[in-house]
């Protein structure tokens, strides 16, 4: 009885690996999506409402998707320091401070270079950096989704069979 | 609160715009000559002054950086270019609290406009002052047959044309117990006048007054006559033939005019081909003069010609 009590735990340890392996991988196309959707908005308010950047990213804060919110509540947070440091620290102290993103290094410096851009130019220039962010950003969003359809069998499959196998080995 | 007191924090809010590092050396003035300020200048290379009445405080310390000046324009714009943009064409930021950041330094144009800046060398932040009392002596003057005659004011770049306009416009729209006050439509273009925030003047311009901010002139003179029934139409700095002839037409619709314009004197000011027709429009012309650090304010009634 207790074999199989040990055998259960085991799998369902492993089963749950495997599991989180692939909310992870869906997660981080949410991100992805949520990251291009946000850009999206931002780009609308910056180009044709000229809408102040305290202003976009507050609103951003409150009715981005839900998974990439913290970005622009620290970036908002931050802008009390203007002055004390530059709106491209303070963005940059936000992409680095959202841990929950889990961006990739190559991801998060896209992001950070963004804030080079940000408020300092002209509509124009803004846009034109946002929307080239954005089409990165969706060429990584396409690779994700690639790996999510990829991956999430192989992590559920893996996650399963490994806990089999070591139940195997061990009884 | 006194005058005084309101003074230093019209100058305590100019000196936020400021980098970290230089609000400490602008917060070391003394108050006599906070509560004088009438700007705050940078100069890239040159420790940072204050302008009073009888010339420029140099504060000393540190010399003024290009990334000094970078900041201020972010300060001054909430790290929104985008939202300054054709403000920031025309040289200025115009700020909360009715405060002006007027740059210079190196400009980009196409197609023969300024399209912005490369790099800026010099700012100047004007602090808005309120002068009450200032206008007491040419008030009266200004009124014919109970009603206000319109009036132009000249005087030359900082002598206090603005200061002397708002104070009017606050006395004409505020209600006294010799008339009654007069509904005011005042055309803030640069925010200066009236420094609105969230629909509320931060500066008082009187019960009566209606602001339109951040309108061109000549557009926002007509939006009050259709909009807002004036009985005064007030404005800062003529400076262009669509400001004229908004003003010919808002003349010619039985509004009384209220309204400045850069000039070393009236002679200097109908010497200019721009200024032809002032003569025709306004009833009263007062000039300001700065001597000494005194202001000496002049009217000239019966036609500005």
């Amino acid at each position: 009885m207790i074999r199989l009590l040990g055998a259960a735990l085991v799998i369902g340890a492993t089963g749950t690996m495997g599991a989180l392996g692939v909310l992870s991988l869906r997660r981080r196309v949410r991100v992805l999506e949520g990251l291009i959707v946000s850009l999206q908005l931002m780009e609308s308010e910056i180009c044709s409402r000229m809408t102040p950047m305290r202003e976009v990213l507050d609103m951003l804060s409150g009715s981005a998707p839900a998974c990439v919110r913290g970005l622009f509540r620290r970036a908002t947070e931050g802008m009390s320091a203007l002055g004390r440091c530059s709106f491209y620290t303070i963005w940059k102290n936000a992409v680095a401070g959202s841990y929950e993103l889990r961006l990739r290094p190559q991801e998060a410096e896209l992001l950070t270079e963004l804030g080079l851009c940000l408020g300092r130019y002209d509509v124009r220039e803004q846009a034109e950096a946002i929307g080239r962010l954005r089409r990165r950003l969706e060429l990584i969003l396409r690779r994700a989704e690639a790996e999510r359809d990829r991956d999430s069998r192989l992590h559920a499959f893996f996650g399963i069979a490994s806990g089999i196998f070591a139940v195997i080995i061990l009884l | 609160m006194t005058a005084g007191d309101s003074m230093v924090e019209r100058f305590d809010g100019a000196v936020l715009l400021l980098p970290y590092k230089l609000r400490e050396r602008a917060r070391s003035v003394v108050r006599s000559d906070r509560v004088r300020a009438e700007e705050i200048r940078l100069r890239v290379g040159r420790p940072m002054s204050v302008l009073l009445p009888e010339g420029e405080l140099t504060l000393g310390g540190e010399a003024v950086t290009a990334r000094d000046l970078e900041l201020l324009v972010e300060i001054a714009t909430g790290a929104s270019v985008h939202s300054s943009g054709q403000w920031l064409k025309d040289g200025f930021i115009p700020c909360r609290g009715g405060c002006r950041v007027g740059l210079c330094g190196s400009v980009y144009s196409s197609g023969g406009e300024v399209t912005g800046f490369n790099s800026f060398s010099s700012a100047s932040i004007r602090i808005a002052r309120e002068h009450r009392g200032i206008a007491d002596a040419i008030l009266p003057g200004l009124f014919r047959d109970g009603a206000l005659a319109s009036t132009l004011i000249v005087a030359p770049p900082g002598a206090g044309k603005t200061t002397l306009l708002r104070e009017l416009v606050r006395r004409i729209a505020s209600p006294s117990q010799s008339r009654p006050g007069l509904r005011v439509g005042l055309c803030d273009e640069r925010g200066e006048l009236a420094a609105m925030r969230g629909g509320v003047a931060g500066l008082d311009v009187g019960e009566l007054t209606d602001v339109l901010d951040g309108c061109p002139k000549a557009q926002g003179a007509l939006m009050l006559l259709r909009t807002m029934n004036p009985q005064v139409i007030a404005m800062d700095e003529i400076t262009s033939p669509e400001d004229m002839a908004a003003i010919n037409f808002a003349r010619n619709c039985g509004v009384s005019l209220l309204a400045t314009a850069h000039a070393g004197g009236l002679s200097d000011l109908l010497s200019r081909p721009l200024y032809r027709d002032v003569a025709g429009v306004f009833d009263n012309c007062v000039t300001v003069e700065n001597r000494n650090g005194r202001r000496i304010i002049n009217l000239q009634k019966g036609g500005a010609a």
